[in-house]
């Protein structure tokens, strides 16, 4: 969701009971003056919002995409029409592996993407799959400190002269960390159904797995389309 | 009497040596047994009489003349990611090589099974000079020896320059990028200072040996032939771990660093192993008849000993030491002799102590020369001719008038070329019945496989970033923080809408080229789906079995930085904690502050359940849903 800086996460394990590993997930760094902190993050919930509600729009278009079947490849300047009519080309270069054996271009131009793809699925896993680490630091020092932990148990460290404003600050990050930890499992998830939706109307037998990465592709570009549309916030984000 | 021939190498977990002493008839039995490629025996022996690397008319100093590569493994799933850590060096070798550059990944990449041969011919490229139009001089390797095997590098390291890179984050790919990149856009700027440290070990013939016939002379034949560098030698008592350490990072850490000796070598399987294998014994070690039982790290420098404040940008290193640099999986020497190993490592892997000097995070080396497998003293001594230094002399000279690494180390892959045209026409004559003086034999073998065995970790292209003579340069810098974002943000390929297009005779060509992978790639995605659902399954399954309870725990912490590094002393008070069961009991305990309940802290606590709830039952709904539609699709 490109929301905050993400550090390096431990492998995945899923395991409930694991003790936390010391390298943080996320990191939220602030400025000292506490007006600009809580406007940094009153901006990323924002956009966090914003996200959500593309998130939302990326689904639809991948359902719609499906209730519609086959579009024509009109001439259009429309970037998400380009976005579907190249998703459309994906399926045929499935239908024509899946029924022919036969390789065509539009596969071989999906090769890039399912490396991205299996890079993102293993980022999920990564990210999902061990405690969740937020810290939050404000002024070079850092205030506060949560784990929580792959059952949802919450750890919370506090430096024990921060003050009641910084709390809050950490709280916010807290939130907004583990909603942006969530909608990442939300993309993979559109994707997942998005594919599965798709082969099932092309009715291509284990085609599924092929249209995957032509889906997250489709996704991505979909969501970078429409970020280009947010609001200028006052306080730019990494996107 | 007969002479003995000894080899670097200790054995760490026993103290002894890797391999025994032993004379060449010892040896030259245990060789006979070796098979002969004659493939590359005639490549050998058409480089040893043209002296190839690039083709003529070429400056191999000039990558937009020479060309710049790298080569990933066709399977390795992390590429992607990998190539996005790497991109800030990608970029600026992009633009030095302009229309030379080549990334060679997916099923342009190395594919099990490939030799050097296969992959060239792949790419329109035969035996013989490089031709940089075809595949550049300069072939980066990014992945791990097991992945793309130290053979194949080897073979291809005959005629074109070729490094290895392998790290287990995508932070330390990055922070090498960095590294590289920093220094070669003029901001790094060394003294010209180097250093030759050796260990000398009383009682111990191979280190006395590598002290007297190559450090000592090394360090005073650099020292007449540079006369704007400053050279400095530690041979003997000096050659201490805390004299390495220092010159591997200390404030004034010298730009070039050459150092010999016992590389440590430890049985397949001991704990030791992966992270230690390599390092150098120092002078701290009192020998073979003083110390009995493992050695202990004191006498060692490994990684581990790097500082994370340690001063390294921009500099290179040489190790002659076993396993200096790797280490390969199967011993193929050790086969042969009676009581060895036939697999030395459980996978073979790059030693940690090039790898954590290159992509220390405060700004790394830019390469590492070293060893894989053992180093021999035959080397630097030749039967009858005594001291043989020229090829290590010619590559220091190249490096230290900054030339590049790839281009410096030729002399070796001539030596190698050299000594194995005339070692396998030997073992060719032995086959039919001729009567072959054992030590010739014995000393072509052991100066083959070490000439073969040097090899470049880090990027070929790299060169020493020199003040110029006389300047004072300014302090070396540090690199900036590199920032990894895990997600892959590819550019969007988009075609125009209704073009249908037909493939080219190039693209078809290149369809069945890929036929094999692609069916492979997906095969391994199907795998990969089936692997992740049945962990997430599984896991939402255990989660359901201990979701009877949530705990929330609120401590406080003077001084939380600290906490975190680690540092000790740090005192940590559970202030608050609330359990929620799932038939409603709450079990809640309260701060208190000065005999009463700290409401402020309290009402943060109390928010922090809240968001635990609420977070929890988030959490689970979408993995849920997320294992459903996994499901759900492998059932299709």
């Amino acid at each position: 969701m490109g929301v905050w800086q993400i550090e390096a996460a431990p492998v995945a394990s899923f395991a409930a009971g694991e003790g936390g590993a010391t390298t943080p997930a996320w990191h939220v760094v602030l400025p000292e003056t506490l007006a600009e902190a809580q406007a940094i993050l009153a901006d990323r919930a924002s956009c966090f919002q914003f996200a959500l509600a593309d998130l939302e729009r990326v689904k639809g278009e991948l359902e719609s995409l499906v209730a519609e079947g086959e579009i024509a490849y009109a001439a259009t300047s429309d970037k998400l029409s380009v976005y579907r009519a190249e998703l459309l080309k994906a399926v045929h270069a499935a239908q024509a592996y899946s029924f022919e054996q036969r390789l065509s271009v539009g596969l071989l131009e999906d090769r890039q993407s399912y490396a991205q793809w299996v890079a993102f699925v293993e980022q999920v896993e990564k990210l999902v799959g061990s405690y969740a680490h937020v810290e939050t630091v404000r002024g070079g020092r850092m205030i506060g400190r949560t784990a929580v932990s792959w059952m949802g148990d919450f750890d919370t460290w506090w430096r024990s002269t921060a003050t009641v404003e910084e709390r809050d600050l950490h709280q916010q990050a807290v939130h907004l960390a583990l909603e942006s930890r969530t909608a990442l499992v939300r993309v993979a998830t559109i994707v997942v159904a998005g594919a599965f939706e798709i082969a099932a109307k092309a009715s291509i037998p284990g085609a599924q797995v092929l249209l995957l990465p032509a889906v997250w592709r489709f996704v991505r570009d979909v969501l970078a389309e429409l970020r280009k549309s947010w609001p200028q916030l006052q306080h730019g984000l990494q996107a | 009497m007969e002479e003995y021939l000894y080899f670097n190498g200790i054995n760490g977990a026993s103290g002894d040596y890797e391999l025994p002493p032993m004379t060449p008839r010892q040896l030259a039995a245990a060789i006979a047994g070796e098979e002969v490629d004659r493939g590359l025996l005639n490549e050998l022996q058409q480089r040893r009489l043209a002296h190839w690397a690039v083709k003529g008319g070429v400056d191999p100093g000039d990558l937009a003349q020479a060309g710049w590569g790298v080569i990933f493994a066709a399977k390795d799933e992390r590429v992607q990611a990998i190539r996005e850590a790497l991109s800030e060096l990608l970029a600026l070798r992009q633009q030095q090589a302009g229309e030379r550059y080549r990334e060679y990944s997916g099923a342009d990449g190395y594919r099990p099974g490939d030799s050097k041969n296969s992959f060239l011919a792949r790419h329109g490229a035969g035996p013989g000079p490089v031709d940089p139009d075809l595949v550049p001089y300069y072939l980066l390797i990014v992945g791990d020896p097991e992945t793309i095997p130290y053979r194949f590098q080897n073979q291809l390291d005959v005629q074109y320059a070729v490094g290895r890179i392998c790290f287990d984050t995508l932070e330390e790919y990055a922070c090498y990028a960095r590294s590289v990149v920093e220094a070669e856009t003029g901001r790094v700027a060394l003294p010209r200072r180097a250093a030759f440290f050796g260990v000398r070990t009383p009682g111990d013939r191979a280190t006395e040996l590598s002290a007297d016939h190559m450090v000592k002379p090394l360090a005073q034949k650099m020292s007449a032939a540079q006369p704007d560098w400053q050279v400095q030698s530690w041979v003997g008592e000096s050659a201490t771990k805390g004299r390495l350490n220092s010159l591997l990072g200390g404030e004034n850490a010298p730009a070039l660093v050459y150092a010999a000796g016992h590389g440590m070598g430890f049985p397949n399987g001991d704990r030791r192993q992966l992270p230690h294998q390599g390092a150098i014994l120092c002078q701290d070690w009192p020998g073979p008849e003083r110390h009995r039982g493992p050695i202990p790290e004191d006498f060692y420098l490994s990684a581990d000993d790097i500082a994370g404040d340690a001063h390294l940008l921009g500099s290179m290193a040489f190790f002659f030491a076993c396993y200096g640099a790797g280490t390969p999986r199967l011993d193929e020497f050790a086969r042969r002799i009676p009581g060895g190993r036939a697999e030395i490592a459980p996978y073979a892997f790059v030693s940690r102590l090039p790898r954590r000097l290159l992509a220390h995070p405060r700004g790394g080396m830019l390469a590492v020369i070293g060893h894989v497998e053992r180093a021999w003293s035959y080397s630097f001594l030749w039967e009858r001719a005594g001291e043989q230094l020229t090829v290590f002399e010619s590559t220091l000279r190249r490096l230290m008038a900054g030339a590049t690494v790839g281009w410096a180390v030729e002399y070796f892959n001539d030596r190698y070329a050299e000594i194995a045209s005339d070692l396998t026409v030997l073992i060719e004559e032995m086959e039919f019945g001729a009567k072959v003086d054992e030590l010739t034999l014995a000393g072509l073998w052991t100066a083959n496989n070490d000439a073969r065995a040097y090899v470049i970790i880090g990027d070929p292209a790299v060169r020493l970033p020199l003040a110029s003579p006389g300047e004072e340069p300014p302090p070396r810098p540090e690199i900036a923080h590199v920032p990894v974002l895990s997600i892959p943000e590819g550019e969007a390929q988009v075609a125009s809408p209704g073009e249908a297009r037909v493939a080219s005779p190039a693209e078809a060509a290149e369809m069945v080229e890929v036929a094999f992978g692609l069916r492979d790639e997906w095969e391994s995605l199907g795998n990969s789906i089936k692997k992740f659902t049945s962990q997430l399954a599984t896991a939402l399954g255990q989660a359901a079995e201990q979701i009877a309870t949530l705990e929330v725990k609120t401590y406080s912490v003077d001084d939380l930085d600290a906490m975190v590094k680690d540092t000790a002393g740090q005192a940590r008070r559970l202030r608050a904690y609330t359990r929620v069961d799932f038939d409603g009991d709450m079990e809640v305990y309260v701060p208190e502050r000065s005999g009463e309940v700290d409401q402020v802290l309290w009402r943060i606590h109390a928010d922090m359940v809240r968001e635990a709830q609420a977070n929890r039952a988030q959490f689970f709904r979408t993995m849920a849903e997320l294992a459903a539609g996994l499901l759900k699709s492998l059932k299709l």
